[in-house]
């Protein structure tokens, strides 16, 4: 090593990832989800107003958005919520605990299936294969850990309460319903623009010479069976509109 | 194992590769993608249909392929760069390509299901690829998620669909080592979607970094070293590092119909799938398949494709594997000479 290069190899990785954060976002690419924090896997233990370490479910902090891992800052002041508030925690930490202890058995398992594949005749001597040869190792461990219904269930726990942590200090408020309103200004809209069109391609119809239709390569025509669509969309599509505002739009350009 | 020295020495100069790759890709300047002619034809508030290709292979176009890609990611992977362009290449091959491009949901979208999805957005471009090539039917490629969808489009709308292409699609998602469909299945996704309104596209990158972690947010990085000196490759990484994080919102109530139906309860190959209220069953896809999965699909396991084999109603029914994985089948080289030709050969075969 030169006398010049960082010995701290944390450091060093610092480094590295800095400079190729800053490379993607010189090209207008967003830092995939994981990969900011990942230098401080473990650093902080989980707290009131924590991230998730390696921040794989962590929030998008590139755009400020909300995400599931993302543990809200503030939580709430009145009692019955502070105490709905600590349970949720709770069970937050207690979920994340698991998955650590998870992700310390698969690293522990994969130095061990690492050490007996090193000892294969055709292992790798150079520090490149040795790591290959220990990422195939994790996956594979890591996958077959990944499937059990233990981990599976843990993942689907860690989501859920997340989601809960999110309402109850008020974020992610549930949407309005069906903004039945909106749409259906929004459908009548459409209609007439719709309308406008066609008078307009009717216009142009009566002032220009006719064209010829664009050229079909041997044209399958559907047997009358086949002409039938399963949904009866024009129905369908207008009960629907009825019911939600919604219909089918849009325009050629 | 090798000296110590010479291990000191190999990390060293992996370091300053590594260092030297980085300073490369910041000198690139911004991922562009595509590059392949397009022009819109049809455009609402979300949706839009783009026809590639110039007006010299609109002279004459040969069969119509309509390509129906995942909400997930956005389509451009089909046209990353012109020596890796599915679309370019399906063009050379005299196909005239449409593309369905879902745009980015916004808060309008938090109430948008799979019925808006499938019977007016994409049946909107159905019926305007019709319409411009005065045909009443269409040949459809569907893309991963998008070939869930265009195998439910097909069963809605028989008489719309003439040939159908599915490509590394889902279909059964019960089969061993779908993780994903492990993980979801204990979501609350009603109170994810209510919580979120659009679920965030982040969140699900993170869940697929999570598939295989090591490889997707590691080793992948640092192969980085082995692409110095070489602006071209480092091009392409760059444009798929773009790409993957590219992820749109997923749409909550549409994504929650999605992942309960399908990764939950597994409704297609039950037959229990329905969009809105009309039951969709893989029985009613009577129109020629070609189904084409990647045997190292991390994502879509193989099983998960060819299952449709056991379901689907049509009489001509075709398997195609490609040695490769779920991102290779799009963009490798290998995948570049052989999917194309296989799609164009399978279609002309059928006009």
């Amino acid at each position: 090593m030169n006398p010049g290069d960082a010995d701290d190899w944390v450091q060093a990785l610092t480094r590295l990832q800095q400079q190729f954060a800053t490379a993607l976002t010189a090209a207008g690419t967003p830092p995939l989800p994981g990969f900011i924090g990942a230098d401080q896997p473990f650093a902080a233990p989980p707290a009131v107003t924590g991230s998730l370490p390696f921040d794989l479910f962590g929030a998008q902090q590139t755009t400020g958005a909300v995400w599931p891992g993302a543990v809200p800052a503030a939580p709430p002041t009145d009692s019955a919520e502070a105490k709905r508030w600590a349970d949720a925690l709770k069970r937050w930490q207690e979920t994340l605990t698991a998955l650590q202890q998870a992700w310390l058995e698969i690293t522990a398992e994969t130095w061990e299936h690492l050490r007996t594949a090193l000892t294969a005749a055709d292992a790798p001597q150079d520090l490149r294969g040795v790591y290959d040869l220990w990422v195939a190792c994790a996956e594979s461990v890591y996958n077959r850990h990944a499937l059990s219904e233990r981990y599976a269930g843990l993942v689907s726990d860690f989501i859920n309460v997340q989601v809960d942590l999110q309402f109850l200090v008020g974020l992610g408020a549930a949407p309005e319903a069906d903004p039945q309103k909106l749409k259906e200004e929004l459908a009548a809209a459409h209609e007439r623009e719709a309308a406008l069109r066609r008078e307009l391609a009717a216009l142009r119809a009566d002032s220009e010479p006719k064209k010829k239709p664009a050229p079909a390569t041997t044209p399958h025509r559907a047997s009358a069976d086949d002409a039938q669509p399963k949904v009866k969309k024009k129905g369908s599509k207008a009960a629907a509109t009825a019911k939600t505002g919604r219909s089918k739009r849009g325009k050629r350009s | 194992m090798n000296s110590v020295p010479d291990s000191v020495a190999e990390a060293a100069e992996l370091a300053r590769r590594l260092e030297q790759s980085l300073r490369q890709l910041g000198e690139l300047g911004p991922a562009t993608v595509g590059g392949t002619p397009r022009e819109t034809v049809l455009a609402n508030d979300k949706v839009t249909l783009y026809r590639y290709g110039d007006s010299r292979s609109h002279k004459a176009p040969g069969p119509a392929l309509l390509i129906t890609y995942a909400l997930v990611n956005r389509p451009y992977v089909l046209d990353l760069e012109p020596q890796r362009s599915t679309i370019a290449q399906l063009l050379a091959q005299g196909l005239d390509v449409y593309l369905v491009d879902w745009g980015y949901p916004d808060s309008g979208d938090h109430q948008t299901t799979l019925e808006d999805y499938l019977c007016d957005r994409l049946d909107s471009c159905v019926d305007a690829v019709c319409d411009l090539r005065g045909e009443s039917t269409v040949n459809l490629l569907g893309v991963c998620q998008g070939g869930t969808f265009s195998l439910c489009y097909s069963a809605l709308f028989p008489g719309k669909v003439r040939n159908l292409v599915t490509m590394v699609t889902p279909v059964d998602f019960h089969t061993p080592g779908n993780l994903l469909s492990r993980w979801v299945q204990g979501v609350d996704l009603d109170r994810l979607a209510t919580c979120y309104g659009n679920v965030p596209g982040g969140f699900l990158n993170a869940l697929f970094l999570a598939l295989q972690p090591f490889r997707l947010a590691g080793q992948k990085y640092m192969e980085l070293a082995d692409l110095a000196d070489d602006p071209d490759r480092l091009r392409t990484f760059l444009r798929m590092e773009r790409w993957i994080a590219d992820s749109p919102d997923q749409a909550g109530r549409a994504f929650a119909e999605f992942v309960g139906k399908l990764f939950q309860r597994n409704a297609l190959v039950r037959g229990e799938m329905t969009i809105g209220t009309v039951p969709v069953l893989l029985a009613d896809v009577t129109c020629p398949v070609l189904n084409i999965y990647a045997q190292l699909d991390h994502l879509v396991p193989p099983a998960a494709s060819m299952a449709l084999a056991n379901h689907v109603g049509s009489a001509d029914y075709t398997e195609s594997a490609f040695d490769g994985g779920h991102i290779g089948i799009y963009v490798s080289q290998r995948a570049q000479r052989r999917i194309p030709a296989t799609i164009a050969g399978w279609l002309q075969a059928r006009q």
